[in-house]
């Protein structure tokens, strides 16, 4: 890989995806694998004003220990400093990167009712600072990669220089950061997806239905101030940021009581270093009836019993089957990645930022006008070549919005 | 010399932190060790660990940090990193610290601000450092980084440097051994017999001469021992805080310093290297210093705070010491510490009192025992070292003949 071309991407997290401000404060969680890389992105956070950049550091094996050995308790224990810090966090609001390479099998073998549990008990006691700070910061996840996860991608090859380098190729890729000047190719992808976006907010849905031969037949509502949005957002502040590096993805906030029928998975999932595989749900009023997987059934319980909103949707995205991460034939076994090589849903928590005049609303009214609240929010892909999606509109009208997988309209005029 | 390194980890968490079950347990390392540290917390855990937290650092992006960020924003404790000091001053976790940093990590470090940076952060973290000092186990010990590797090796591949040092690291630990966990219960012993004679002695001070200059006495005090190797808590658990330990050392009385020390070896602070010094003390106050090189460094080091230009330390390791016999400066107090006798510039160990379970810290400070909130060792030991000692009932012993124990010891 190109030096050059890293340090662009290092240049687009900072710029284009966290777009930190002077004197801003920036958090990175990261692994061990490209530490070289890391500091690139820490020197273009501080080039581009930050006053202070702190890192936190976790390795996959060593969580994979302390999941092995640690009581629930423990592993779910939030210690008073721990309070103090995510106390600060919600005052100072740093910008926060994320750089994900962990491995998708990273974390088999452990008892996964245990540690689901202590997540869940975990996320419950730091909710009320995630609550505090939604929508008032800057956040990113990209990705960079590792030998594990590379190895699960390309399978069966040596494990040596080049294959990382394959990884990288096509992560700078997706990322639309190997050619050309990434900040300029983002500018132009932001205002094709947001006239995407426009587009299907004028249509007024009330409903839409999806339908493919391997099964899926569902339709779910969305709630009449829902929104689309697509690549980059604004806090609160008025701060434009893109909240994932890649996005290719149209989406909003269903009407939690709405999904109906059953959808059919068509890309593993990895769930917290697990893989749930060939899996489907079953929706009425809005509640997963009956589930089921060919690999990680269990896991997929687990999934859907960490608390009520589990059970319920949150997210409704719109991916083409021609987006260029689907094009590259890669399954990342990384929703990052697979998220928006794919049509998708989301159970769990809802985006309250798909709401229009959610500014005013308080985070009680917003569940009580039907968007999700849950611990949870995790993506799974029901995108194919033959999906077809059709929209409801609120004055009755019937749109085709996906033929065959792919846009069924055009932004081009 | 996978399964030496294996064993090596087992010996850190067995004989070093003497890890006991139920107990919680705190590593800090550099990123770069991450596999390293995968194995020890593995280890830590077999051991019987209820918890493993691991503080990372990464020597590269502190060296940003300093570069892009004000002094004040580095030196700034925020309230919740005061609180997990209060916190863990209270849980009393047990601490291993895995070094691997070359020594020359921070000399690119613009030192007026590092300095200023490392006493306004100690300055917080002492209060809790004293409320714990000999009231949990602890444990310092290294593995190589490509750096320091490099650093020892300038004309080896990185690959070959960093298997030379591994080899050099296991050897002096005795983790090359087919049971190092046996070997330090017999190593343990036999520096246990060591200080016992020395104890029995009944020291009063100490008189070092070398041809290179060094002239050179130091009092003990009265109730203070010589200890090595293995060690023990306020609460009695025992570990061993250095791995390796070849010294027997004691805390000399703050005010007694007199005369002149050479330095043998460079001394290696915060990166940069300061080479051929000497100390000259009057009642017991460093008084008059110079170096060959970095002697601006070495005054900073004296000025730290009051108690930085007393000595906190005496310590007594002979030239035979296998360390020494490898002929290998590491450039890190660990190990050259160990291949040397030396002093420390700074704040005293109290565990080297016979009753220090029921002491109070001002109990110390009236015995004559330094504070400071550093603790830097220099080495002093050659090879045509003599050290006497002289007796509460003024008799003059030798211990120290050609840069080695006497044959008794």
């Amino acid at each position: 890989m190109l030096k050059t071309q890293l340090l662009n991407y290092a240049k687009l997290l900072a710029r284009v995806g966290l777009n930190v401000q002077k004197g801003q404060e920036v958090l990175i969680y990261t692994e061990m694998a490209q530490i070289d890389f890391l500091l690139m992105v820490v020197k273009e956070c501080y080039l581009a004003g930050a006053s202070k950049v702190r890192v936190e550091w976790t390795h996959q094996p060593i969580d994979k220990l302390h999941a092995l050995y640690q009581s629930e308790e423990d592993l779910a224990k939030v210690h008073s400093w721990q309070h103090k810090k995510f106390e600060q966090q919600t005052q100072i609001l740093p910008a926060k990167l994320y750089l994900d390479s962990s491995d998708p099998d990273g974390m088999v073998g452990i008892d996964i009712d245990k540690y689901a549990k202590a997540r869940a008990a975990r996320a419950k006691s730091i909710k009320p600072y995630r609550d505090q700070m939604e929508n008032k910061y800057q956040w990113c996840i990209a990705s960079v990669p590792s030998m594990e996860w590379a190895t699960k991608i390309f399978p069966n090859q040596p494990k040596t220089a080049s294959l990382e380098k394959k990884l990288w190729q096509a992560i700078l890729q997706s990322a639309r950061a190997l050619d050309g000047n990434p900040i300029r190719n983002w500018e132009k992808h932001n205002l094709e997806l947001l006239k995407r976006a426009n587009f299907l907010n004028a249509l007024q849905i009330d409903r839409l239905h999806y339908k493919s031969s391997n099964g899926t037949n569902f339709s779910v509502a969305l709630l009449p101030k829902s929104r689309f949005m697509a690549g980059g957002e604004k806090t609160l502040s008025g701060i434009y940021f893109n909240p994932n590096i890649p996005s290719e993805e149209c989406f909003t906030t269903p009407d939690k009581n709405s999904a109906e029928g059953i959808v059919y998975s068509t890309k593993p999932l990895s769930y917290r270093g697990q893989l749930i595989e060939d899996f489907y749900l079953e929706f009425k009023n809005g509640k997963v009836i009956k589930a089921d997987a060919r690999v990680g059934a269990d896991c997929l319980q687990k999934m859907l019993t960490m608390d009520e909103g589990a059970s319920y949707l949150g997210e409704v995205a719109l991916v083409p089957q021609s987006s260029p991460i689907q094009q590259s034939g890669l399954l990342f076994y990384n929703t990052l990645f697979d998220e928006n090589a794919s049509c998708h849903l989301a159970i769990g928590r809802g985006f309250t930022n798909c709401i229009d005049g959610y500014e005013t609303m308080t985070e009680e009214e917003l569940q009580m006008y039907g968007v999700n609240d849950s611990i949870e929010h995790t993506d799974f892909m029901i995108g194919c070549d033959d999906l077809n999606i059709t929209a409801t509109t609120r004055t009755g009208q019937q749109v085709e919005i996906f033929k065959d997988g792919d846009w069924a309209f055009s932004i081009d005029e | 010399m996978k399964k030496q390194i294996q064993n090596y980890a087992k010996l850190l968490a067995k004989v070093g932190a003497k890890i006991e079950k139920g107990q919680n347990v705190v590593i800090y390392a550099n990123v770069e060790e991450a596999d390293f540290i995968t194995l020890l917390s593995k280890e830590c855990y077999k051991a019987g660990a209820r918890t493993v937290e691991v503080e990372w650092n990464c020597d590269a992006l502190q060296r940003l940090a300093f570069r892009y960020e004000d002094s004040k924003v580095l030196a700034h404790v925020s309230a919740w990193e005061e609180e997990k000091m209060k916190f863990r001053s209270e849980q009393l976790p047990v601490l291993i610290k895995i070094l691997s940093s070359p020594p020359n990590a921070m000399q690119a470090v613009d030192k007026e601000k590092l300095t200023y940076v490392t006493i306004a952060k100690n300055a917080i973290a002492k209060k809790y450092q004293d409320k714990m000092t000999n009231h949990y186990q602890w444990c310092v010990a290294a593995v190589p980084s490509k750096e320091w590797a490099k650093f020892l090796f300038p004309n080896e591949r990185y690959n070959t440097a960093v298997q030379k040092l591994w080899q050099a690291i296991l050897k002096a630990s005795h983790a090359y051994d087919t049971n190092p966990i046996d070997y330090w219960a017999e190593h343990n012993k036999k520096l246990h017999a060591r200080c016992d004679i020395l104890n029995r002695y009944d020291i009063e001070s100490l008189h070092y001469r070398a041809k290179n200059g060094t002239d050179f006495t130091v009092g003990l005090i009265d109730s203070c021992q010589f200890i090595a190797g293995k060690k023990y808590t306020i609460e009695g658990k025992g570990f061993n805080p250095n791995i390796p330990s070849e010294e027997c050392f004691t805390t000399p009385h703050k005010l007694s310093a007199h005369g002149k020390v050479v330095a043998t070896k460079p001394l290696v602070y915060n990166g940069d290297l300061i080479e051929d010094f000497y100390l000259i003390f009057e009642q017991g106050k460093v008084v008059e210093f110079g170096a060959k090189k970095n002697k601006e460094l070495l005054a900073k080091i004296l000025s730290m705070d009051e108690g930085a230009s007393y000595l906190g330390e005496v310590a007594l390791v002979p030239q035979d010491s296998p360390i020494q016999q490898m002929g290998l400066l590491f450039y890190n107090t660990l190990f050259d510490e160990n291949a040397s006798c030396h002093l420390a510039l700074g704040k005293g160990y109290t565990n080297t009192f016979k009753n220090f379970d029921k002491l109070e810290k001002q109990d110390f400070l009236d015995m004559g025992v330094n504070d400071s909130s550093i603790h830097i060792d220099f080495m002093i030991g050659c090879d045509d070292l003599q050290i006497t000692a002289m007796t509460k009932d003024k008799k003059e012993i030798t211990i120290f003949k050609d840069g080695n124990f006497v044959e008794n010891l």
